[in-house]
């Protein structure tokens, strides 16, 4: 096997636990746009990160709230280039559910963190829970909202 | 069963406050469920807090916190009552307020405890809060609670 494959087989493996337990059916499509997020982020692309946002999303980072997807793509462009270049993201689905009958609206919790460049592990301190409000719009999945908190006391 | 906020602040200026620029009727429906929060915490009601979610609604604070379901919620409020925070009071005013349709909105507060007797919040106590409400039987309650510290002082963890 090539390098290039016998990095894909690894990545893709890795990848797969991303779902958890959610790994078909309409809660891991719900689900995607968090490994969405992740990719994104992981790619350090802020063009396509905002995108998974709806028009009017918005993201609580760190002690920053930011609303609306040209405030997120700002953003993001700075902090891909500086405090998150080489980050990644790690993190579980607790919960998914969704809020409409028609199946098009969502919540879901995860838990997890950032880990930054140079690092291996998330620091426990660093450990937080997090609400994703995802809404269906035009057949895709966006990401309305999104809250995390700190879990260590 | 909750009962259900004054959708009108006629003769009530400090309702007008709270409000806001969110001033349309439907906002103003929406906005009753952090004041029914408000209220019975005021009181330190637990069931009062528990019956504001829906039965299965979630409940994420600073901390170790994660409660699934107005049973664990109204457990885990009743003996925060009895030990700590015994006594004190809540606020918040609405700083954004999104409908997702007729049924599910999303409302951002900035708010925070009331230390007993207090009538401002303490930098240590400073949130900002996502209330996911989805309204059902006529009657708005919330899905999913979360609030996060605001800004570097603030330090309470439960």
């Amino acid at each position: 096997m090539s390098t290039k494959a016998s990095s894909l087989v690894g990545a893709a493996k890795n990848w797969a636990t991303s779902y958890s337990s959610f790994t078909n059916g309409p809660k891991a499509a719900v689900l995607s746009v968090s490994l969405r997020f992740r990719a994104e982020w992981e790619n350090n692309d802020a063009e396509a990160f905002a995108d998974i946002f709806t028009e009017n999303g918005s993201i609580l980072v760190a002690d920053e709230q930011l609303t609306g997807r040209e405030e997120i793509r700002e953003y993001f462009r700075k902090a891909f280039s500086g405090v998150y270049r080489g980050a990644r993201v790690t993190e579980e689905p607790l919960e998914i559910r969704f809020l409409s009958p028609e199946k098009d609206v969502a919540l879901a919790i995860t838990q997890g963190g950032t880990v930054l460049d140079g690092e291996t592990d998330l620091p426990a301190d660093r450990e937080s829970r997090t609400t994703w409000v995802i809404v269906k719009q035009l057949g895709e999945w966006k990401l309305l909202s999104r809250q995390s908190s700190p879990l260590a006391s | 069963m909750p009962t259900t906020a004054p959708a009108t602040t006629d003769g009530n200026p400090g309702l007008d406050s709270y409000y806001g620029r969110f001033t349309s009727d439907q906002e103003k429906e929406v906005l009753g469920v952090p004041l029914r929060l408000v209220t019975a915490w005021a009181h330190n009601d637990a069931r009062g807090v528990a019956d504001v979610f829906t039965e299965d609604g979630i409940l994420i604070l600073p901390g170790d916190v994660y409660k699934s379901g107005r049973d664990e919620i109204r457990a885990f409020m009743a003996a925060a009552y009895a030990g700590p925070f015994k006594g004190t009071g809540v606020t918040g005013n609405p700083v954004d307020l999104r409908f997702v349709n007729d049924t599910i909105a999303l409302i951002r507060t900035h708010g925070g405890i009331l230390a007993a007797g207090e009538t401002e919040i303490d930098p240590e106590l400073a949130v900002l809060s996502t209330w996911v409400v989805t309204k059902t039987d006529g009657q708005w309650q919330l899905a999913a609670y979360q609030n996060s510290p605001r800004g570097a002082g603030a330090t309470l963890r439960w």
